[in-house]
């Protein structure tokens, strides 16, 4: 008979702590899930593109790159500040804490302002003709993403304001910089399937 | 079994395809029956070695009794049955590989013989004749002729939602798709009528879409078409022009009769009605009481199809149905 | 070594008396009727669970009846068209959406920590609310009787007959919103499922030590998060087709019809092995115990199930052959269609050589999962031969198809969804199911099934199509349509018995110690039932078996049962390093709440607002689910969520 059933010697940290809290697992299981949205909505709109009745996909040439560009600046620059307030928070600084996610809230309602502008500048609505009821399905499954994490964002900078978090307690923190992280892939998942595979060879439309 | 029993085949591409049905049915019969053995074989092992033992542990029902062992060489069972398996699917995957090039659509060098545009509806059949010249083109329903010994292509359209086509007895299904044109083809080679049903779930009524194909030497074929081809013969009595006049009014709409001011295109051409074994698609046979049951109320015998219940007097409907019969 | 204040080192006991109090205190849900709204306790979520998925069967079975007396002969009228084609599609939803997969999270819910050896899920209340919303997602969908407009378009609701031009009620909004109602608890669950088998386990459980059943379980799961975004995508867009006028489907629109069907297959086809894996499962893990011997190939058995999960998110067009594919697609899919039958042959000749080289013992159980290897059979090869295309032509959408997908459904889930309950239930109440009564139960299921639908292949390959409300005379259906239609009733009679067997069982039962079948695996080595908290201490493994290793001298040292961590100060559990199973932290877990209800409840509101179009109560709804969830999350202090050192607390 062995004489301990417990080999393990050193002290067990406790609690929610870092890779090893089940909130992280959690939410990378997740957004595995959600990106297979993305993909499926891709799968959608490849699909439509390669139905060879359709003539031109998106009916009216590639569409422009000024709001996706500055939306893709965005995401990116919110990705950086969040990752900067968990390094703050690890470190226990407090204001870089707060800052960096004051930051990363202010940039995600800016993305959702400029997909609103990229909406409001769209000559078709969601209703007059297939790409159309795409453009906007896409987009507006990675808004309606964007929307959680503005949220996730707002309430992860108010419980920082109330002193939860330091520098072993912060797993909220880390969920807010994986998620965003993972709305910024998708992100680029959109932007290659909206407006970077129109220029793969579009054609304008020959009537026969 | 009845005539939409497909384990049977007649023409070219049926064959094919019911050899490989018969092939996977005895195969699979002999697996359900072999694993069936085994493992009665395995109980039955137990209840020999229950009966004889002389141990009073192996000779006991209760659980907790019963020696734990970890018996020999049962991977090897594995290994044979997996060997065999991949074996037989092996097989299975090629033989259908050839059946599938068998029956499958090739481009025709020259133009296919002989080519019919079906149109589905709901719950019905239109059956266009196609012919590179006008004069030789026309327009049934839910009864289609073909000669025997020829290979017909169908262009299978949708008015409304998905339907399937199926000629069990002759081809298996190809579902017809609104907004594609999906092709298929068949060949009877004896002469005789095959059920056809619809074989994808389309509302309501999909359980009333049937039809037939009818096959014919080509001779007969060629005077069915003949008489196809002509428009409606003129009423031959007073009741039946009367009919003719109702029929125009009140049928004419929906229906086309062609020589006819009855020109609609919703509902079936009946140029030749009479030509047909029944109404309804393959709902009741095509009698005279059947008829009138069907023109008086349609909705009671096939509820939500959609020809409504038109109202007419008993003697318009009588009439109507006179000059209906005329139409040979 | 001195730990800090977020650490220290697992106290080692054996367990006694006043350690035992301790814990029940800690763990013991709130009492009365508290208990069911708030509990967080995976077993008593798993007894949930299983109850409300045998009540789907239950009305599901229902609904077949009506269509079986219908159909027992030519030109049926008991029956109208619409209320047949209403009751077959929430028969097929029913069962294949709201009983066949949760009856199967039931048993993993209430098995996962015992057979893993850890007090909890990994999110407790994250479990309790999957099952809320499995349970009001079949809620919703049930209420569409209430206004009198079910779904009438079948299990896989083929576009555009469920386009607002066809199918103008609400009836397929109902199907569209339940099926992501529904997606939610599915993905609730399945990040459950997958972070507890990674996380939560005891010392020394490293992965191939996994009784098969979580291997089951966790690639089902781990598939649900790959397939249900599919379904939950494509029922979006079909309710926006039909509510906002998008072109996706409808072709007098614009849309694509066969764009519905690849999205649903890419979806309902890995679910179909989603629903039968951890059943399958279920009998590798049964098997050994009714043998008397460890299970033949486990490791053949385990990548398998993988295998087969993972080639079925290849098959999907098998569904589609009779669309008119190109040839060389046809090829392929036929092709992996009758290879995916490979793997699950490999379990089948695992289980058969496991009954051979074993000692069989004939309980209840044993009869089930010998019942199971011949229905298993029937429904893998009418399977396989569904593979073959040209053949497919003619079988899709008869008589043969309902066959095979009730031999798929019936036979290899519930037959081994009987076996588990004939097994567990004595773990589950205490007291064993009467043995006699079971055989009774036993041979009128399997009569009774087969009867009701081997007949169906005979129905099939007679040519009755499927989803026809009624049939004329006189073309060779009506014989098979009647035998089907008494089978049907012999299987009812079977359920009830064993509906029977469970209220008499509970009372007066006899009574079950620790280990009735003198079973292997970790959930016989507690109590029956098991505290509230599982396991006094938390064992550690060293073997595939720990309550047979010593008996078959097997493993890497031994198993320690009866001597281990105490972990008595919160909701506490191990977590471990996710292959070896070595313990790293000491997870905290939340209590009894509400909000997993309270939550549940914001997002009935928000699609009662969505079905009924009124977008200011879906708003609401919206609004609330956000909130509470706000509420919910909150970081807790004794949970070590706040930066409290723990000595504080």
């Amino acid at each position: 008979m062995s004489s301990e059933a417990f080999p393990v010697q050193p002290p067990l940290p406790m609690g929610s702590i870092g890779r090893m809290a089940s909130g992280t697992w959690g939410v990378v299981f997740l957004v595995i899930s959600e990106s297979m949205i993305f993909a499926y909505l891709a799968f959608g709109y490849f699909y439509f593109s390669s139905q060879p009745h359709y003539g031109p996909w998106p009916p009216d040439g590639p569409p422009s790159w000024f709001y996706p560009g500055w939306e893709t600046a965005v995401a990116f620059a919110g990705s950086l500040s969040v990752w900067w307030a968990n390094r703050a928070v690890a470190r226990g600084d407090r204001a870089g804490l707060l800052s960096g996610l004051a930051v990363s809230l202010l940039l995600s309602l800016g993305f959702v302002a400029l997909q609103g502008l990229d909406w409001y500048h769209q000559p078709t609505g969601f209703a007059t003709d297939p790409y159309s009821s795409f453009y906007y399905l896409i987009t507006g499954f990675h808004l309606a993403h964007v929307v959680v994490g503005v949220i996730m964002f707002a309430v992860v900078l108010l419980w920082s304001g109330l002193g939860y978090f330091g520098p072993v307690r912060h797993t909220p923190v880390k969920v807010a910089k994986i998620y965003w992280y993972f709305v910024t892939i998708v992100w680029l998942i959109v932007l290659f399937t909206l407006d970077v595979t129109p220029y793969f060879g579009w054609k304008p439309y020959q009537v026969h | 079994m009845g005539p939409l029993n497909y384990t049977v085949a007649f023409g070219t591409k049926g064959y094919p395809v019911v050899h490989l049905l018969w092939a996977l049915i005895i195969l699979s019969l002999i697996v359900v029956a072999a694993i069936t053995v085994l493992t009665l074989a395995g109980i039955l092992r137990r209840l020999r070695e229950r009966r004889d033992a002389t141990d009073a542990h192996l000779r006991s029902d209760a659980i907790n009794l019963v020696p734990l062992e970890r018996g020999g060489r049962g991977l090897s069972l594995v290994y044979i049955g997996t060997g065999i398996s991949a074996a037989l699917l092996l097989a299975t995957a090629i033989w259908t590989f050839f059946t599938l090039d068998a029956v499958s659509i090739r481009p025709q060098q020259p133009a296919p013989p002989m080519t019919i545009d079906i149109i589905a509806h709901q719950w019905w059949w239109e059956v266009r004749y196609e012919s590179s010249s006008p004069a030789q083109q026309f327009v049934t329903a839910n009864e289609i002729h073909i000669p025997t010994g020829v290979r017909v292509y169908f262009k299978l359209h949708s008015d409304d939602v998905i339907h399937s086509f199926w000629v069990p007895q002759l081809t298996g299904k190809t579902d017809v798709i609104p907004g594609y044109e999906n092709v298929t083809w068949l060949e009877a080679d004896r002469p005789g009528t095959y059920r056809g049903q619809c074989g994808e779930y389309c509302g309501l009524q999909h359980a009333h879409m049937a039809f037939a194909v009818v096959a014919q030497e080509p001779a007969q074929f060629a005077a069915w078409k003949a008489q196809q081809l002509q428009p409606a013969a003129p009423p031959d009595s007073a009741l039946a022009a009367q009919g003719q006049q109702d029929f125009q009014v009140h049928c004419g709409i929906c229906h086309r009769v062609r020589g006819t001011t009855a020109d609609g295109i919703l509902g079936p051409d009946l140029t030749h009605l009479m030509s047909r074994a029944s109404i309804g698609a393959d709902t009741l046979p095509n009698t005279p009481g059947d008829l009138s049951g069907w023109i008086a109320d349609p909705q009671h015998i096939k509820p939500g199809n959609l020809m409504p219940a038109v109202a007419l007097s008993g003697s318009q409907l009588t009439d109507i149905r006179s000059y209906l019969e005329t139409l040979e | 070594m001195s730990a800090t204040p977020f650490e220290r080192i697992p106290e080692i006991q054996s367990p006694n008396p006043q350690l035992e109090h301790k814990l029940e205190q800690m763990w013991k849900s709130k009492p009365g009727i508290r208990r069911w709204l708030t509990t967080v306790d995976h077993k008593e979520i798993g007894v949930m669970y299983l109850v409300t998925a045998f009540g789907f069967l239950v009305l599901g079975g229902i609904e077949a009846l009506f269509m079986r007396l219908q159909l027992a002969g030519p030109n049926g009228h008991l029956l109208t068209a619409q209320q047949y084609n209403e009751i077959f599609s929430m028969h097929g939803n029913t069962m294949i959406f709201w009983y066949a997969f949760p009856i199967l999270s039931g048993f993993g819910n209430y098995l996962w920590p015992l057979l893993l050896g850890s007090r909890d899920m990994a999110f407790p209340r994250l479990n309790a609310f999957s099952y809320w919303l499995f349970l009001a997602s079949g809620l919703f969908l049930y209420s569409s009787w209430l206004v009198g407009a079910p779904p009438n378009d079948g299990w896989f609701n083929y576009t555009p007959l469920a386009s607002r031009q066809f199918n103008p009620g609400p009836n397929i909004d109902f199907y569209t919103l339940s099926l992501v109602f529904f997606g939610l608890s599915l993905t609730a669950g399945g990040v459950n499922f997958l972070v507890t088998t990674l996380r939560t386990r005891c010392p020394g459980m490293s992965v191939n030590r996994f009784p098969v059943l979580i291997w089951g379980t966790l690639s089902a799961n781990a598939a649900g998060l790959f397939a249900v975004p599919v379904v939950s995508v494509a029922c979006i867009m079909l309710w926006l087709d039909r509510n906002f006028g998008a072109h996706f489907f409808n072709a007098s629109n614009g849309g694509q019809p066969l764009l519905w069907q690849h999205l649903f297959w890419m979806f309902a086809h890995p679910w179909v092995y989603m629903i039968v894996l951890p059943a399958m499962g279920i009998v590798s893990d049964l098997l050994p115990t009714f043998c008397r011997r460890p299970l033949v190939g486990y490791t053949a058995v385990v990548l398998s199930t993988i295998l087969t999960m993972m080639i079925g998110f290849g098959v999907w067009l098998h569904h589609m052959f009779a669309t008119g594919l190109p040839s060389l697609g046809m090829a392929f899919f036929a092709a992996t269609s009758i290879l995916i039958t490979l793997p699950s042959g490999v379990q089948l000749f695992c289980w058969l050589a496991t009954i051979y080289t074993g000692r069989p013992v004939f309980t209840t159980a044993f009869h089930f999962l010998a019942g199971y290897m011949f229905v298993f059979v029937i429904g893998g090869v009418s399977g396989f031969m569904s593979g073959a295309a040209p053949v497919d032509w003619q079988l899709t959408d008869t008589y043969w198809v309902v066959a095979h997908i009730h031999y798929v459904l019936i036979g290899w889930n519930l037959f081994a969804v009987m076996a588990g309950m004939y097994y567990w239930f004595p773990k589950m109440t205490g007291r064993m199911l009467n043995e006699k009564l079971g055989k009774w139960n036993f041979w009128t299921m399997f009569i009774g099934f087969n009867v009701a639908f081997f007949t169906m292949h005979i129905t099939g390959l007679a040519g009755m199509p499927r989803r026809v409300y009624t049939y004329p005379a006189g073309i060779g259906w009506h014989i098979p349509n009647l035998i089907s239609t008494v089978g049907a009733f012999v299987l009812t009679v079977g359920i009830l018995l064993f509906f029977i067997n469970v209220f008499y069982s509970k009372r007066y039962g006899v009574r079950a110690g620790r280990n009735p079948w003198d079973a292997h695996s970790l959930e016989w080595a507690t109590t029956s039932p098991p505290p509230p908290y599982n396991f006094p201490v938390i064992p550690s493994v060293a073997s595939r078996h720990p309550l047979w290793e010593k008996r078959l001298k097997e493993g890497d040292g031994e198993s320690v049962l009866e001597r281990g961590a105490v972990l008595d100060h919160h909701h506490e559990t191990f977590g471990v390093t996710a292959m070896d199973g070595e313990p790293e932290v000491i997870l905290k877990m939340p209590s009894e709440s509400y909000m997993p209800l309270l939550t549940t409840c914001a997002l009935s509101v928000l699609f009662a607002g969505l079905v009924s179009r009124s977008w200011w109560c879906a708003g609401a709804g919206a609004l609330l689910t956000v909130i509470l969830s706000v509420v919910w999350l909150w970081p807790l202090a004794e949970a070590g969520q706040r930066e409290v050192p723990a000595d504080v607390l």
